[in-house]
């Protein structure tokens, strides 16, 4: 064998390697959604139950057509800004041939399928705190609109070599506490503002009920999932190499091109789920925020997963963990009722996910010459795009709704529980709610 | 904002985490400690409140 076959063998031995990685990558991000789902069916009352289930598994099956129709095309074509870039979403358009079997193409397929997966996981983020009282068609619309439209725009920005927040700010999102996290909170910050709390949440004089899902286990046993499924996620957030697609010949590296290591990665999300249950736990001691810190932690330190000490990627969850109720507590008392807390744990906590790159990893060159360094402006222009970028679309859509009168469902459903809506009863053995 | 890299070129890095090489390694390493007792102590003055509290109900 010439050295030309060798090379060409090895390659595309790597390139097969490659698509198998993704492959169970995406396989292992399926079980955010089961976590999700059992976390929120468990969150949920039991009159609310199945609509809560079905509302989620609907947004996971909607994903996936509207992200092949639009949302590749998206990432690939809009990372510049608002204006897209034709040719090189060519690839992304539907009717590509990249865009289905093709001998020649082992790698489309499964970027597609991570990237929905990581659609799929924002549109679960919103999901469980607009649960008992948000109708399901306005529901899927507003999910499809975060998760193919308005995450993946973000992504384009943020999470691509060629985006314009990477180029011209040197934004780092290893782990997408920004592109991801931010996004999705903030979307639902905007989706709650115009929902309006369940009701019985607020008593006339405005202070809070709490109002307790019916299975604090199955909840805690998703989030375990989720757990699981964040392994899969943050391993496809890296760059397989040693093929014409990779950044290195013979290293893994982050979105942006940065080396990093794959037990980089296992270090840190192992230090950040810790750090963030503890701290939830410190904070709280109580077993719905101590197993939601596990997110906190993982949020808080997704950033700079691939450069923390992990020492260091603990503390950062641990503070994590203290923020996330805490920040929760605030938006109760403000009237936004977030039935899980995602605004706090995916907004508030990737806020500080990227501010802590930006306060602790100074000095850290871009991934090219051309491409800036990591700085403290940087990530905070980060934090105001991301914010924006959610809260607004989340805000207007669900505004439209609401004054089209679709968005929430009357009290009288509400307190027949939205399970009627779907015809459907979670547990015929007439176990009853006490609230 | 704290400048933590050993890297200044990736093409020749090795040891790429924050504060490699430095007294902040230790730095972080000991607060982590502390963070991992601490909530020992507020789990033990919770736990010493419920004992109390039954107790004295007996």
């Amino acid at each position: 064998m010439s050295p030309e076959e060798l090379y060409a063998a090895t390659t595309r031995a790597n390139l097969l390697n490659l698509e198998v990685y993704y492959y169970w990558a995406t396989a292992i991000m399926i079980l955010i959604h089961a976590g999700f789902l059992m976390y929120e069916m468990g969150a949920s009352r039991v009159k609310h139950v199945l609509a809560s289930g079905t509302k989620n598994i609907l947004a996971f099956a909607f994903m996936i057509p509207t992200f092949f129709m639009f949302g590749w095309w998206i990432y690939l074509a809009m990372y510049n800004g608002f204006v897209p870039d034709f040719e090189a979403g060519a690839g992304g358009v539907p009717w590509s041939d990249s865009m289905g079997p093709n001998l020649a193409d082992n790698a489309t397929g499964v970027f597609w399928g991570a990237f929905t997966l990581f659609a799929c996981t924002t549109a679960s983020i919103m999901s469980g705190s607009v649960i008992e009282r948000i109708r399901m068609a306005s529901f899927i619309v507003l999910a499809v609109l975060l998760g193919s439209v308005v995450w993946i725009l973000s992504a384009a920005w943020g999470w691509h070599y060629a985006g314009w927040m990477v180029t011209d700010w040197g934004y780092h999102d290893f782990g997408a506490s920004g592109v991801v996290h931010m996004i999705s909170g903030f979307f639902a910050l905007g989706v709650l503002i115009n929902l309006g709390p369940r009701v019985g949440k607020y008593n006339p004089d405005g202070s809070p009920n709490r109002i307790r899902g019916h299975s604090l286990p199955m909840t805690a046993t998703g989030l375990m999932l989720i757990v699981v499924g964040f392994f899969g996620f943050l391993g496809a957030c890296l760059i397989f190499p040693g093929t014409e697609l990779s950044w290195s010949a013979t290293q893994w590296a982050n979105i942006y091109g940065q080396p990093t290591t794959l037990s980089a990665i296992c270090f840190n999300t192992l230090m950040a789920v810790a750090g963030g249950i503890i701290g939830c736990y410190a904070m709280t001691r109580d077993p719905f925020w101590m197993m939601s810190g596990a997110l906190c932690g993982v949020i808080s330190a997704a950033a700079g997963l691939d450069l923390w000490y992990p020492g260091l990627a603990f503390v950062v969850a641990f503070a994590g963990g203290i923020l996330g109720p805490w920040a929760a507590g605030i938006f109760e008392r403000l009237g936004i009722d977030d039935a899980v807390g995602a605004v706090s744990v995916h907004g508030v906590c990737g806020i500080w996910g990227l501010l802590a790159v930006g306060i602790f990893m100074g000095g850290y060159p871009g991934p090219s010459e051309e491409i800036p360094a990591i700085t403290f402006m940087g990530q905070f222009v980060g934090v105001i795009v991301m914010f924006l970028l959610g809260f607004i679309p989340g805000y207007a859509v669900s505004w439209i709704f609401h004054k089209m009168g679709i968005l929430r469902a009357s009290e009288p459903v509400q307190e027949a529980g939205m399970d009627k809506e779907i015809n459907a009863v979670a547990y015929p053995e007439e176990i009853k709610s006490i609230h | 904002m704290i400048n933590s890299s050993p890297v200044e070129a990736w093409d020749t890095a090795t040891v790429i985490f924050t504060f490699a090489g430095s007294g902040g390694v230790h730095l972080w390493f000991w607060v982590m400690c502390i963070l991992c007792i601490v909530p020992l102590f507020v789990s033990l003055k919770a736990e010493n409140a419920v004992e109390k509290e039954h107790n004295g109900n007996n």
